[in-house]
C-alpha cells in the first residue's frame, strides 16, 4: 500500500469523529467517511505534499456532507427544521450525562456552517487559519461563526432563552433551505 | 471601558487575541464575573465536545472504511494504534483552555508559566501547534532518514521565510540529526518544522515561526500533555523545541539549538535577546556548525553567532 494510503488510514478515526459530530447516527457518519475516502483516493493528485492532510480530508467529507444535505432539502418532506434553539427544559447542572445529551442536542441545532467551525475548531483542534481553509471562508468568518456557536451553544446549556439566528445567520443559512 | 464581545471571549480561549487587546479583554474579564462565565462556558463546551466524542477515536475502523483504502488486504481492522488523540486530556487546545479556566485561573496565562501576558499571547499558539504538529509528524514520519547530511538547507519554496534557514546537521553533542522538514501553515502563518531522530529513534521537533515583533524573549519551560516544550524567541523568529525527553535534556538541546545559529534572519545578524534560562549559551562557544545569511542574490556569508 502506498505511503498516501497509510496516511489516510491514520487519518480515518478523526473523520469518523468529524463525521459523528455532523451526522449523529453512526451509520450514516461512516457512510459520509466512507464516500470521502473514496473520493480522497480518486482525487489524491490533489493532494499537496507538506500540506495538512487531516485538514484536505476534512474539506471532502464537509463537502461531501453538503452536498447530501443540499439534496435532502431538495426533496420531499413532511417537517421543517427549525433552526432556532429551543432551550432544554431541565438545566444541564443536573448531570454530567444529561448535560451531555444536551450538548449533542444543541450542536445538532446549530446552522451546519457553526456546528462545522466548531468541531474543527473546538474537537478537532484546527487553527482559525486551516478551519478557514476547510470551509472556504474568511479567517475573520471563522472566528464570528465561532463565537456565534459557542454562544448559542452556551444560552442553549443554561436554558437562558432560544438563541434564535441571527440575521446574519440567516442569510447564510438560506442555501439550507 | 473597553466593550468585550463575544468574539473576544471566544478568541481568547483559543488563546488567539492579539496581545493588545489581550489585556484588555483580560482586565474585563477579571472585573466582570458574567463575562468570566461565559470564558468558562466556552472553554468547558471543548471538554464537553472530547467527552461526548472521543470515544470514536478507539472504536475498531469498521471493514468497510478500511477496505476502500486498502481493497486488497482484508479484515486488517486495527484500532487507532500508536499514538492516540483519545485522552480528552490529550487535545491540547480544550485541555489548556480548561487549565486557564478551571485551575490556572482567569488571566494567568494558558498553558505556559512565569511568562507575562503579551508573552503569553505570543508563544501560546506556537506551543500547543508545535506539541500537535510533533505528534503529527510521529505518526507520519519518514521511514528513511537523512541523517549524515551537513545540514538540511532551505531554499526557495521550501523556505517561507525571509531568512536563510540551515537547521543543525547535529544539535550540539547529542546524537540527534535531521530526519525530515516540512512547511505547515501555522496560526501565524508560514511555519518550518524539523524532525530530529536519535540512533534510539526519539524523536525532537524544532517548530519555528515568523513573527512581527523583533525581540528577544528567554528560554521557557512547559509541560504539554506528556510532552515537554523549550520555547524562545530571537530575532523575528519563534521557537519550539518539543521532545518526549526530559525537560533538563531538552534545555541542553535547546541550547545546542541557540548556540548554533542554524537559522539566522536574512541580511541581519543575531537580533534580540540572549535566551537566559538553564545553560545560557555563550557567544564565543558556539557549536562548532557555520552558520550561513543568505543574501537575496543567494550569496553566503558565514556570520558570527552571537554577534550583536
Amino acid at each position: 500500500m502506498s505511503d498516501f494510503s497509510e496516511q489516510i488510514v491514520e487519518q480515518i478515526p478523526h473523520l469518523r469523529r468529524f463525521a459523528r459530530g455532523l451526522v449523529r447516527d453512526s451509520v450514516k457518519a461512516d457512510d459520509l467517511v466512507q464516500d470521502a475516502l473514496a473520493r480522497a483516493l480518486a482525487k489524491s493528485e490533489l493532494f499537496r505534499e507538506g500540506t495538512n492532510l487531516r485538514a484536505w480530508l476534512f474539506t471532502i467529507l464537509r463537502n461531501l456532507y453538503i452536498s447530501e444535505v443540499r439534496r435532502y432539502n431538495a426533496g420531499p418532506k413532511l417537517t421543517v427544521v427549525d433552526e432556532t434553539m429551543t432551550p432544554p427544559s431541565v438545566p444541564a447542572s443536573q448531570g454530567d450525562s444529561l448535560a451531555l445529551r444536551e450538548l449533542e442536542e444543541g450542536l445538532q441545532r446549530l446552522p451546519e456552517e457553526q456546528r462545522t467551525t466548531l468541531l474543527l475548531i473546538g474537537l478537532e483542534g484546527l487553527t482559525y487559519e486551516e478551519a478557514a481553509v476547510v470551509t472556504d471562508v474568511p479567517t475573520g468568518t471563522v472566528r464570528s461563526r465561532l463565537s456565534r456557536a459557542r454562544e448559542s451553544l452556551r444560552r442553549y446549556m443554561t436554558g437562558e432563552g432560544d438563541a434564535a439566528a441571527s440575521p446574519q445567520d440567516g442569510l447564510e443559512d438560506a442555501s439550507r433551505n | 471601558m473597553p466593550h468585550v464581545t463575544d468574539e473576544d471571549i471566544s478568541t481568547y480561549v483559543d488563546g488567539r487575541l492579539e496581545p493588545g487587546r489581550y489585556d484588555e479583554v483580560v482586565r474585563e474579564i477579571e472585573r466582570n464575573p458574567s463575562l468570566r462565565h461565559k470564558a468558562e462556558a466556552f472553554a468547558s463546551q471543548g471538554e464537553a465536545l472530547h467527552e461526548l466524542f472521543d470515544d470514536v477515536l478507539d472504536e475498531p475502523v469498521p471493514d468497510r472504511l478500511m477496505q476502500v483504502v486498502r481493497p486488497t488486504v482484508a479484515n486488517q481492522n486495527k484500532p487507532s494504534g500508536g499514538f492516540s488523540f483519545s485522552q480528552p486530556r490529550q487535545w491540547l487546545a480544550a485541555a489548556a483552555v480548561a487549565g486557564l479556566v478551571f485551575t490556572g485561573g482567569l488571566g494567568s496565562g494558558w498553558m505556559l508559566k512565569d511568562g507575562g501576558n503579551q508573552e503569553n499571547a505570543i508563544f501560546a499558539p506556537l506551543v500547543r501547534e508545535s506539541v500537535l504538529s510533533h505528534q503529527m509528524m510521529e505518526l507520519n514520519r519518514p521511514s528513511g532518514a537523512v541523517a549524515g547530511q551537513a545540514a538540511i538547507t532551505m531554499n526557495g519554496d521550501a523556505n517561507p521565510f525571509q531568512v536563510a534557514l540551515r537547521a543543525p546537521s547535529q544539535a550540539g553533542s547529542s546524537n540527534f540529526q535531521p530526519v525530515s522538514f516540512r512547511n505547515v501553515v501555522g496560526s501565524s502563518g508560514e511555519t518550518v518544522q524539523v524532525l530530529y531522530s536519535d540512533e534510539q529513534g526519539e524523536v525532537v521537533t524544532l517548530y519555528v515561526q515568523e513573527h512581527s515583533k523583533n525581540v528577544g524573549l528567554p528560554f521557557e519551560k512547559s509541560t504539554v500533555d506528556g510532552y515537554n516544550v523549550v520555547y524562545w524567541m530571537d530575532g523575528p523568529l519563534l521557537y519550539s523545541l518539543v521532545s518526549q525527553k526530559d525537560s533538563n535534556s531538552l534545555m541542553g538541546l535547546a541550547n545546542a539549538f541557540y548556540a548554533s545559529k542554524g537559522i539566522q534572519p536574512l541580511g541581519q545578524q543575531q537580533m534580540g535577546g540572549q535566551p537566559v534560562m538553564g545553560q545560557q549559551p555563550s557567544a564565543s562557544q558556539p557549536s562548532g556548525l557555520q552558520p550561513v545569511v543568505t543574501q537575496p542574490a543567494g550569496q553566503v556569508i558565514p556570520t558570527q553567532p552571537g554577534t550583536q
